[in-house]
């Protein structure tokens, strides 16, 4: 178990981003124990959610959450989300606006684990908190761009966290792709995990303004000149909320989700930039041109957790695999945290902690 | 024309203690014959060990699968892991797939790697896609003279097909999302 130290202070607002290698999740307090959270991973060492994990490990577990927020349906954003929504009953759900359609709800209740175990393991999470918010008579956000998810100034100074996207171009987009997923009764379609869709256009990326500490969490938004990262780069409306000093680098730091106007028009010099590893798939995220590129923006850059590590089969199992398969490697590659914080309405500057396998990039 | 399926050989396995049940793996090889298709059930403690959905797969006929060994009735064999897989993507230039890997024996963690689609049956091909499920069983024969053979193979998981009361309920539950999610 990772030691994490002592909690927030009221007058603190902090980031705190969890990778295991595959999976992300991220923390932010808003001052006065209240805390938004934005996606969710898995703890190895607990099997909990690590942002349960976290709060419960600083005594903070009837902390006030105010928001829940599902960027997307992908599982490595969204694993021990359901339980997370349980944890914190009392918070707002945000998912993006694609699911307030029935293709999609459709597409979500097909892949919900129930007809085959382990199946589409990210639209079971979203599927079992819809579930939840339903039968208690609640309703989740459907977000799309500027959908306001805290506007609040009862502490003295206001904290207010805004969807940049995804914009309604980016949803038809992304329903179409669902629903061509939505089983049939052709007695063709077989039943399958769901694919994960890619590029992700339709993941919900948070700009976040605590009392005037402005952070710019990326999600896993990819670029399209008219639907992606474009589309926030040139909205007014977006660009009137501020720079950022911190950012969360958007899809693991691939060039696919970087374009040079999200450093110029939505961050501000050298910003502190983090980001989780992605070690599954055919390209790994980050490679070094991804942190190459990120170095020529800031100087200061934090990863959550280490490359892909060395399989962890047993000798015999790997040297058998061998003949079958190339490149094998640990799905997770060592737990981290990277933990911002700072004082609210003051020049400090952020202080930088790494917890567990985090490290400079 | 159809397929005649003849079953070559058959073996029965021990098995090691973390996995209960014997299964057996047919070996055959197809003939193609002007007679209707003949079906043969294929009991394999693998699969019926494993999470398996409400309907039975389908049963299909199978080529043998390439590199499996022939092997002795005697053999006595020990599954080292079964990993279930799952295809994240596929290069058809490079004529590889990208698979989630997660061992089934054993409180082992997920692990990612690259697959030759060579190692796929012909037979099996169709169900490459992102998403597919497959099976990769990794054993060890124990043969009569004595002598330890690898017994590898790599299964695809045909998967049976949504029926109309699955998507019927599919339907009904996305519609009372809907509906309470929507209501004033």
């Amino acid at each position: 178990m990772i030691d994490y130290g002592t909690a927030p202070a009221v007058n603190e607002v902090e980031v705190c981003i969890f990778g295991p290698g595959y999976g992300e999740a991220i923390a932010v307090h808003l001052g006065n124990r209240r805390w938004l959270l934005v996606d969710s991973c898995m703890d190895p060492y607990s099997r909990e959610p690590a942002a349960w994990t976290y709060l419960n490990s600083l005594g903070l577990a009837d902390s006030e959450v105010l928001a829940i927020i599902a960027s997307h349906w992908h599982d490595d954003h969204v694993r021990g989300i359901s339980l997370i929504s349980e944890k914190f009953p009392k918070a707002d759900f945000f998912l993006p606006s694609v699911f307030n359609n029935k293709e999609a709800l459709e597409f979500l209740c097909a892949y919900n684990g129930k007809t085959a175990p382990g199946q589409g393991l990210g639209a079971q999470q979203l599927h079992d908190v819809l579930v939840r918010l339903r039968d208690s008579k609640r309703k989740p956000h459907f977000t799309t761009q500027r959908t306001s998810v805290i506007d609040d100034t009862s502490a003295g100074y206001r904290v207010a966290a805004w969807a940049l996207s995804p914009t309604p171009g980016a949803c038809e987009k992304a329903l179409a792709h669902l629903a061509s997923y939505v089983p049939v009764p052709n007695g063709v379609m077989p039943i399958n995990h769901a694919p994960e869709l890619s590029p992700n256009y339709e993941a919900i990326a948070l700009h976040v303004n605590v009392g005037g500490e402005i952070i710019l969490l990326g999600a896993d938004l990819e670029e399209h000149p008219e639907i992606g990262w474009s589309a926030i780069t040139a909205d007014e409306w977006c660009l009137s909320r501020g720079k950022s000093a911190v950012y969360k680098v958007a899809h693991h730091g691939s060039e696919t989700a970087c374009i040079p106007d999200i450093w110029k028009q939505l961050l501000a010099d050298s910003p502190i930039s983090c980001l989780t590893p992605f070690n599954k798939g055919r390209k790994k995220l980050p490679a070094q041109s991804d942190i190459n590129r990120i170095y020529s923006y800031t100087s200061r850059a934090y990863i959550s957790s280490n490359k892909s590590k060395s399989p962890a089969l047993g000798r015999e199992v790997v040297k058998e695999l061998n003949g079958i398969c190339r490149n094998i490697s640990r799905a997770n590659s060592g737990f981290g945290a990277i933990r911002l914080r700072k004082t609210i309405g003051t020049d400090q500057e952020w202080r930088v902690e790494l917890f567990g396998h985090a490290n400079t990039l | 024309m159809g397929f005649e399926t003849d079953i070559v050989e058959r073996a029965s396995f021990g098995v090691s203690d973390t996995l209960s049940g014997v299964f057996d793996f047919g070996v055959f090889q197809p003939k193609v014959t002007s007679d209707f298709a003949q079906k043969w059930a294929l009991t394999d403690a693998v699969e019926n060990s494993l999470p398996v959905s409400q309907e039975k797969p389908l049963l299909v006929d199978r080529a043998k699968p390439k590199d499996v060994k022939q092997l002795r009735p005697e053999g006595v064999g020990t599954v080292l892991q079964v990993l279930e897989g799952r295809v994240v993507s596929v290069s058809y230039e490079e004529q590889t797939m990208e698979a989630h890997l997660t061992p089934k024996i054993g409180q082992v963690e997920d692990h990612v790697a690259e697959i030759d689609l060579g190692w796929v049956n012909q037979q099996d091909k169709d169900l490459i896609q992102p998403g597919a499920v497959f099976y990769i069983t990794v054993s060890k024969i124990i043969t009569k003279a004595g002598n330890v053979q690898s017994l590898n193979e790599l299964r695809f998981r045909r998967r049976p097909v949504w029926s109309r009361r699955q998507v019927e309920t599919i339907k009904a539950e996305a519609e009372s999302f809907w509906n309470s999610f929507n209501s004033i």
